[in-house]
């Protein structure tokens, strides 16, 4: 990974930060070895390239406007069930291009493994569509998982992550967060996270597949300049419960995921469909479906045992399996 | 193009007595010919996109004038076929140039195309080395499993 110049020294100064209280220039200069201008410089680029709102005041220095909770592998790492902590790979990396193109690159004897990011500067979604993420806000984690052969219905294993990150959601208490057809995270009509699941090579041997999260935690307008659509924080929909300290939920969810793809491979879907069409946020409602330049409408009935979702037109059901395919909940 | 509308161009040619059709549509040009008498695949190196028994698609850019025709697929040729149903993408994204195209070297391990399904992305490397001669499929198409993707020249 390639670093930027001044990475580290962002890091310590957001660090020095993180508590949320007021810490004097003076103070953070000395520790810093620099001076009192090299240090405002400082701070201005960690507002501006890292999103982090800071505060400055005469005689008191400066603090964070969000206090941050940083990710610590060896933390997170003992948060597991002990199954996972013998047998997972964890890292933490402060910045990274994007985890799932990290984990690609990387050798799968290491697998299975976890890549957790504070910040992507080029985080993604499907077809390149970028992944809005700012630094420490949110979590952004990628699974690298190898099955010993293709799983059968390998292509319904992103909804059944899916589902797997949607239980563990509503088991903290978001109760309100449901599944769009094939994977998408919602809760109150936005967005809350998205799922990649990225494979590379052939239809044989051993099946690689990189299992990318992102979850919106506790992002702030103004760290969401870029996102394209209706978005919401899972502390937004927690509402009345705390947010859970954020090891505790990256370790909820790194759990989930590995668990996921253990059941995968042994049940395939069969496991996950039930409670896919449980969480279903279009069931019986009218849906447009966008296939490449084609556009057509129907009633959403939830998925078959293939994973594909079941459209009823006045012609009869149709199966949506195609990738290009985006659904768009029509106005009621 | 829309497909829709490549498939009722083709249905016109099936049911009417006329043997090419031609049309253009902005940057697009969609060029629908027949000829029942050829056999399929050419013994010998077959210009590209020419007459086949049934009705075949050829879409180029309207802009860019035609490549030189490279030798049909034969059976000294690697195929790379799809592991999996779903849509064939020749870019990253939409904006970004393709992985691979008809004339470049390959390496082993050098990504070809990603075929999508369902959200699952399929990064598809080649494991040949060589050149390739053909592309079977179109961006954005939807593909079978075991579909032919490219024809590689191996080095």
């Amino acid at each position: 990974m390639a670093r930027t110049l001044g990475e580290d020294e962002l890091l310590t100064l957001a660090d020095a930060l993180a508590g949320g209280g007021w810490v004097s220039g003076a103070q953070l200069a000395a520790a810093a070895g620099i001076s009192r201008e090299a240090l405002s410089k400082r701070v201005q680029k960690l507002a501006a390239e890292w999103q982090l709102e800071v505060e400055s005041g005469p005689g008191r220095g400066y603090r964070l406007t969000h206090p941050l909770q940083r990710l610590v592998a060896t933390t997170l790492r003992a948060l597991l069930p002990t199954l996972w902590q013998d047998m997972l790979k964890v890292d933490v990396v402060p910045r990274i291009d994007s985890t799932n193109s990290a984990l690609l690159a990387r050798s799968a004897a290491d697998d299975p493994q976890v890549l957790l990011a504070e910040m992507q500067t080029a985080g993604r979604g499907r077809r390149g569509r970028q992944w809005v993420s700012p630094f420490a806000a949110n979590l952004y984690l990628s699974l690298a998982w190898s099955f010993p052969a293709w799983p059968p219905q390998l292509t319904t294993l992103p909804l059944a992550i899916g589902v797997a990150c949607t239980r563990s959601l509503r088991a903290l208490g978001a109760v309100d967060v449901g599944l769009k057809w094939p994977n998408d995270l919602y809760a109150n009509g936005n967005k809350l996270g998205g799922i990649l699941v990225e494979q590379r090579g052939e239809a044989t041997g051993t099946c690689r597949v990189i299992i990318g999260v992102g979850l919106n935690v506790a992002m702030e307008n103004i760290q969401a300049g870029g996102v394209t659509q209706p978005w919401t924080t899972l502390e937004s929909v927690l509402a009345s419960t705390a947010l859970p300290e954020r090891n505790t939920l990256a370790a909820a969810l790194v759990t989930a995921l590995a668990n996921a793809c253990q059941h995968f491979a042994a049940t395939g879907f069969a496991s996950f469909a039930s409670d896919w069409n449980t969480f279903d946020l279009t069931l019986g409602q009218a849906v447009t479906v966008l296939e490449g330049d084609a556009r057509w409408h129907g009633i959403a009935q939830g998925v078959d045992a293939d994973g594909a979702l079941r459209v009823a037109t006045p012609e009869g059901v149709r199966p949506v399996r195609a990738a290009d395919v985006s659904l768009r909940i029509d106005p009621s | 193009m829309d497909l829709r509308k490549i498939k009722t161009l083709i249905e016109l040619v099936e049911h009417s007595g006329i043997t090419e059709i031609e049309v253009r549509e902005g940057e697009e040009s969609v060029r629908i010919s027949r000829n029942t008498g050829t056999p399929l695949v050419a013994p010998a190196a077959l210009p590209a996109p020419q007459y086949l028994p049934t009705p075949v698609v050829s879409a180029t850019p309207a802009a860019s004038p035609a490549p030189v025709p490279a030798a049909a697929a034969d059976s000294t040729h690697y195929i790379v076929r799809s592991p999996m149903v779903g849509t064939f993408y020749r870019a990253p994204s939409p904006t970004e140039k393709p992985f691979a195209d008809v004339g470049q070297a390959v390496a082993v391990g050098q990504t070809l195309c990603i075929v999508e399904a369902m959200k699952m992305l399929n990064q598809i490397d080649s494991d040949k080395a060589g050149t390739i001669v053909e592309i079977f499929v179109e961006n954005g198409q939807s593909v079978e499993f075991d579909q032919p993707l490219f024809a590689l020249d191996p080095a």
